[in-house]
């Protein structure tokens, strides 16, 4: 009886197929929709490169998600920057021109948002329950998670590439079409011909329709897949809601400070109290408004030097002699294939080089300042 | 059937012991928070738990952030897990099908209970965490009104009590149907097991399972679709707008889960040999 099978047996058959196909069905669709092809929209990389300069006045929201593979350690007081590039970001974003958007990036149960009003910036921070007002334009700051939304980073890594010098040899070239968060996006690759650079090529894809940059991968020099990646997992090229645009006011259990840059400046300068030379590892210094921080070089191979102070500076310094490899006696350089990290004991301070160079240039920077 | 199972559900005492148990947490900690006076540092910590010290009236979501990762899903698999396997081990499941009960009614019916189980224990822990959060952290009134406080949500906004009564139950509804998911797990279990702590201990290995793989970079690839990946996406009803993504996702693959293990609870079931 067994081996023929009876009918319950068979029952249960056709109960455990119907079981099957059902699963099957439900797992297929999210591998079925990945799947479709994209639209093989293709455009001059001239035109595309224009569209994508001046998709600036483009109005959208979204939820976008960047994604850094560089293996760099928390630098004491600078997490939430190192954290930017080697870890998960999630962003929402409004944006209804340059001069008034807003940027939450999302963490577990908290955010930090950031809302331009004119030419004022707010950002919440849940976790402390506080607003602040920066009043006044911040020519120098640091990174942050609002930087990384694709049509933020794609304009500005496209904007460095043309600041090329003429004749500088950087290449632009049409990608095949990706879908990007449920838009046809047409592709361009960037490879810059600059010496010194870490960066391969940079692909952006854009909306084809307004050049908006919907995802940007930037892959280093010797590596095979890109190591940092920022994309729009949904978006909407409509403008947001004014409500939306509108900081939160201080009440109740949300504290608000004001600062203005100059003071922050003028901060800087005090704690960094330091020199910074017109030249470093060949390289020239562009303007600041802070002498003791500088950014140096054209193009993609640029980096910044800044001068910490004592306590912050030593720390630094530690972490970056740690993971990285010594330069010296009083240097150490943390390459991580895409960002190299440099750090220079140099008096009472130390001073801390960043940029998307290679890690000669960074120590040829140390041999100088040290 | 429903009614006799729902019955059972209340008549039981271990029902109030569990539901007691998934109080007294939040209790505990409210008492611990209120004497001290010492928040998790920015950031760390139990979500909304510094938020609560200056208004109570957002203790019950504080509440639900503790209860949801490790307390709910143990108590709902346990029970899940025995709800066909312990009428199989008391040697009552033989009885219960003999009378004209259909099978697939029975599930039915076992899967009702366990969702009236699961609204129970909730609403339970909202309202005593509602009561424990005024009484130990007070909240402020509205000018003059006597109405709770306004609270802050995530992004800075203040949701007025209404708004955070709709919000609440938004909470109420994601976290059923995301524990529904584990109760479907132990349900299936407990039709191929006469054991209901190894059916319950299944699910639970199912979901540590999940819960390792969802933090784990190497394994990004199939962590939109663990059964625990989206648990905490109601924390996205609170931020302002709501951040309906997640809970989107979260819910559509908990339904997922849901259809497809009822479904094989039903093929396991239907056919199996009752014995004992």
């Amino acid at each position: 009886m067994g081996a023929r099978g009876t009918v319950v047996s068979s029952q249960a058959r056709r109960r455990w197929l119907v079981v099957l196909v059902a699963v099957v069905l439900l797992g297929s669709v999210p591998v079925l929709l990945a799947l479709r092809p994209a639209g093989a929209g293709t455009m001059d990389p001239g035109t595309l490169r224009a569209r994508m300069a001046g998709s600036g006045g483009q109005a959208f929201h979204g939820y976008a998600q960047s994604n850094g593979l560089l293996p760099v350690p928390a630098l004491p007081g600078l997490s939430d920057v190192t954290s930017l590039v080697s870890g998960v970001t999630e962003m929402r974003t409004w944006y209804a021109s340059a001069e008034r958007w807003r940027v939450d990036v999302v963490r577990g149960a908290g955010e930090t948002d950031l809302y331009q009003v004119g030419d004022a910036q707010v950002v919440w921070e849940s976790a402390a329950g506080q607003l602040t007002r920066i009043v006044g334009a911040q020519p120098v700051r640091l990174p942050r998670g609002a930087d990384l939304t694709p049509p933020v980073l794609g304009a500005r890594l496209l904007a460095l590439a043309t600041e090329e010098a003429p004749g500088a040899g950087d290449r632009f070239e049409v990608l095949r079409g990706k879908r990007v968060a449920g838009i046809d996006a047409v592709g361009l690759r960037i490879v810059p011909a600059t010496v010194g650079t870490t960066v391969a090529y940079v692909d952006v894809w854009a909306e084809p329709g307004t050049g908006l940059p919907l995802q940007v991968e930037i892959t280093a020099r010797g590596g095979s897949r890109p190591v940092f990646v920022t994309r729009f997992l949904e978006v909407d090229l409509s403008a947001p809601e004014d409500s939306v645009l509108t900081p939160p006011v201080p009440g109740p259990g949300v504290g608000s400070v004001v600062t203005d840059t100059s003071d922050l400046l003028a901060a800087a300068n005090r704690l960094g109290r330091g020199w910074l030379p017109e030249r470093l590892g060949g390289f020239e210094r562009q303007d600041t408004p802070v002498a003791a921080a500088g950014v140096y070089g054209t193009g993609l191979a640029r980096f910044v030097v800044a001068r910490l102070p004592g306590g912050a500076g030593n720390r630094a310094y530690e972490q970056v002699r740690t993971f990285g490899t010594p330069a010296g006696d009083d240097a150490a350089v943390l390459p991580t294939g895409l960002l190299t990290v440099g750090a220079v004991r140099a008096g009472r301070g130390v001073y801390l080089i960043a940029g998307l160079v290679e890690p000669a240039v960074i120590e040829r920077v140390a041999r100088e300042l040290s | 059937m429903i009614t006799v199972e729902l019955a059972k559900l209340f008549r039981r005492p271990r029902t109030y012991v569990i539901t007691g148990l998934l109080c007294a947490l939040p209790f505990i900690v409210a008492v611990f928070l209120a004497t001290t006076r010492v928040p998790p540092p920015p950031g760390q910590g139990g979500a909304f738990l510094s938020a609560v010290l200056s208004n109570g009236a957002l203790y019950p979501a504080a509440a639900m952030a503790l209860v949801m990762p490790v307390f709910l899903p143990v108590s709902v698999a346990v029970l899940a897990g025995d709800a066909v396997a312990g009428e199989a081990t008391a040697g009552t499941l033989r009885y219960l099908l003999v009378r004209p009960v259909g099978r697939t009614r029975l599930l039915v019916a076992k899967l009702v209970s366990l969702v009236v189980f699961v609204l129970f224990a909730i609403v339970a822990v909202l309202v005593t965490a509602y009561v424990t959060g005024l009484a130990l952290f007070g909240s402020e009134p509205s000018a003059g009104v006597a109405l709770p406080a306004d609270v802050t949500s995530l992004s800075g906004v203040t949701i007025t009590p209404a708004g955070l009564a709709l919000r609440m139950a938004g909470t109420v509804a994601y976290i059923v149907i995301s524990m529904l998911s584990v109760a479907a797990i132990a349900l299936f279990l407990s039709t191929v097991t006469d054991s209901g702590l190894g059916a319950a201990m299944g699910a639970l290995a199912v979901l540590v399972t999940s819960q390792v793989l969802a933090t784990l970079d190497a394994a990004a690839a199939v962590r939109p679709y663990l059964p625990t990946r989206y648990w905490l996406a109601w924390i996205d009803f609170f931020r302002d707008p709501v951040l309906w993504r997640d809970i989107e996702r979260g819910a559509g693959i908990q339904l997922v889960y849901l259809g497809a293990l009822l479904l094989a609870a039903w093929a396991a079931f239907v056919t199996r040999d009752v014995a004992n």
